[in-house]
């Protein structure tokens, strides 16, 4: 326990008597007291006695503080402090302890802000094109040596990135297909032209909608673990490791992951066009077209260069989810929060950059009337 | 009682090295020698630049300024298959271990060989068992293996 006694001596300082054990569990009442007591004597000298306190730990040191804060300095005195205790107060500056414990950021001006922001882009920029550098250099060295890559790498990440990911697939392109069925066929019905909601859905999901789904599925799903797994790595120092043994780290950990995405999603690609195709089929039945006619009229609209639009977008797609997942896993800086950063940013640039290249294709398309 | 160790030429030689981060300089215009079998410590507070120091030692970071040289050759100014041929002389025993975590510990040590020598996959075996008898089977297998692989 921890006590203190008031009195006024004869010379008017006013004393006030610690005893007992200054510990942040005892300490409450004492503290309060002690304020009080100094309060209560504007005009006279205070000496804090500490001859009986038997132990103090940085809660008493800290009251002991307070104390001598409460007037300017000098009129609060410590007195008869264990050497040891005494030690430990002396080394805060009572004077220096006023600042914040959480000082607000200091704001910048608007104008610096937006220095700031666009020099980080610049900088996040520079390392992008450092980045597709050093990438098509491992990919160029790697077709030039194929015997160079880990093939047992290139196969694991497949049946992650591929065949693990054909449940999500399979049931977001059903859907898909069911839906934009569903929604076409209603309005369609009333002119008495639901048969061309085959021709929707098949030029709709073979040219745009199949590639960007699957594109985007991947992007929350491999790209964010292709960020989360380098980024990890990173944490733990294993990219330094890899470095330190003369292993470049774009060849062991990026080109096997950029392999299995292209060889994947080209492949998912497909998977997704024929499920969603199903999904439309099946929907169209219920608007009395039968599954012989819906492929009937889809084999007329789609021609090979609608399938090969779709087709090759997927391969693009693969090297940027691949490549921006890996570059935000690379880019992973220290802290408890930095993998899921790394891996939120990788989807979401991801997803950026996906619509953003859709759009160009789209573009490109228009112009070469393909 | 012991001998002491015949001077010999330095293995680890930093001249001059200068390095930090952006527009904070932590080391300034380092220098100094490490030489065959000497056991060198860099003591330090937190944040003082130990493991900035040593990042540039290995080659992980670019100096401002120096040079950092490995038995002769200087690691900074190596590209290509030099550089690779002065890291290969180094051995690292991260704080972490290091140890890539999406391997087996058999894969790790199969790691290096296969891929800086032309070992068969019988004898890369065997090396593999004969350093993971080392590493022993209790708590902390991990980190010694992380060792023996830094000293290998």
């Amino acid at each position: 326990m921890a006590a203190v006694a008031i009195s006024d001596a004869t010379d008017g300082r006013r004393i006030l008597a610690l005893s007992g054990r200054l510990e942040a569990t005892t300490i409450r009442g004492v503290w309060d007291e002690s304020r009080r007591a100094i309060a209560a004597a504007p005009d006279q000298r205070v000496v804090v006695d500490a001859a009986d306190v038997d132990y103090c730990d940085g809660a008493g040191i800290a009251l002991l503080v307070d104390l001598i804060q409460q007037r300017k300095a000098g009129d609060v005195q410590v007195a008869n402090l264990h050497p040891a205790f005494e030690t430990l107060l002396q080394q805060f500056d009572a004077q220096a302890l006023g600042h914040d414990l959480d000082p607000p950021a200091p704001r910048r001006p608007a104008v610096e802000e937006i220095g700031v922001i666009t020099a980080g882009m610049g900088e996040d920029l520079r390392q992008q094109i450092v980045f597709i550098g050093e990438t098509t250099a491992a990919l160029v060295y790697a077709l030039l040596h194929p015997s160079t890559i880990r093939w047992k790498d290139v196969w694991r990440i497949c049946e992650r990135v591929g065949a693990d990911a054909l449940p999500i697939v399979a049931l977001i392109s059903f859907l898909l297909g069911v839906i934009l069925a569903f929604q076409s066929a209603i309005p369609m019905r009333k002119f008495g032209a639901e048969i061309f909601v085959a021709d929707l859905i098949g030029l709709a999901m073979l040219r745009e909608l199949g590639p960007l789904m699957t594109a985007i599925l991947l992007a929350g799903r491999s790209g964010a673990a292709f960020a989360a797994e380098i980024g990890t790595m990173t944490v733990n120092q294993e990219v330094d490791a890899l470095t330190t043994m003369g292993l470049d780290p774009v060849r062991f950990l990026v080109t096997p992951r950029i392999i299995a995405a292209l060889l994947m999603t080209p492949l998912l690609t497909l998977f997704a066009d024929l499920i969603s195709l199903l999904g439309g089929a099946m929907t169209l039945q219920s608007f009395s077209i039968p599954f012989v006619t819906f492929v009937h009229e889809v084999e007329g609209i789609v021609n090979f260069s609608d399938f090969m639009a779709g087709f090759v977008k997927s391969f693009v797609f693969a090297i940027l989810i691949a490549g921006i997942g890996c570059l935000r896993g690379l880019q992973t800086t220290a802290g408890a929060s930095a993998v899921g950063d790394a891996a939120t940013r990788a989807v979401v640039s991801g997803i950026i950059l996906l619509v953003v290249v859709d759009g160009v294709f789209a573009v490109l398309y228009f112009v070469l009337d393909i | 009682m012991t001998t002491p160790a015949p001077i010999a030429d330095p293995i680890i030689s930093v001249r001059g090295l200068t390095a930090g981060y952006g527009d904070v300089v932590l080391l300034e215009n380092v220098g100094f020698d490490v030489r065959r079998g000497e056991v060198f410590v860099i003591l330090g507070g937190s944040g003082s630049g130990k493991s900035t120091l040593l990042k540039h030692m290995i080659g992980l970071l670019p100096p401002q300024s120096g040079s950092v040289a490995i038995d002769g050759d200087d690691i900074i100014a190596a590209e290509g298959d030099a550089r690779r041929a002065i890291l290969r002389k180094i051995g690292v025993m991260y704080q972490s271990g290091a140890l890539f975590g999406s391997m087996t510990l058999a894969e790790n040590v199969r790691l290096p060989l296969e891929e800086y020598t032309d070992l068969t996959s019988d004898e890369i075996g065997l090396i593999a068992r004969m350093k993971l008898s080392l590493a022993g089977a209790s708590r902390g297998r991990f980190e010694r293996l992380g060792k023996i692989i830094a000293l290998a």
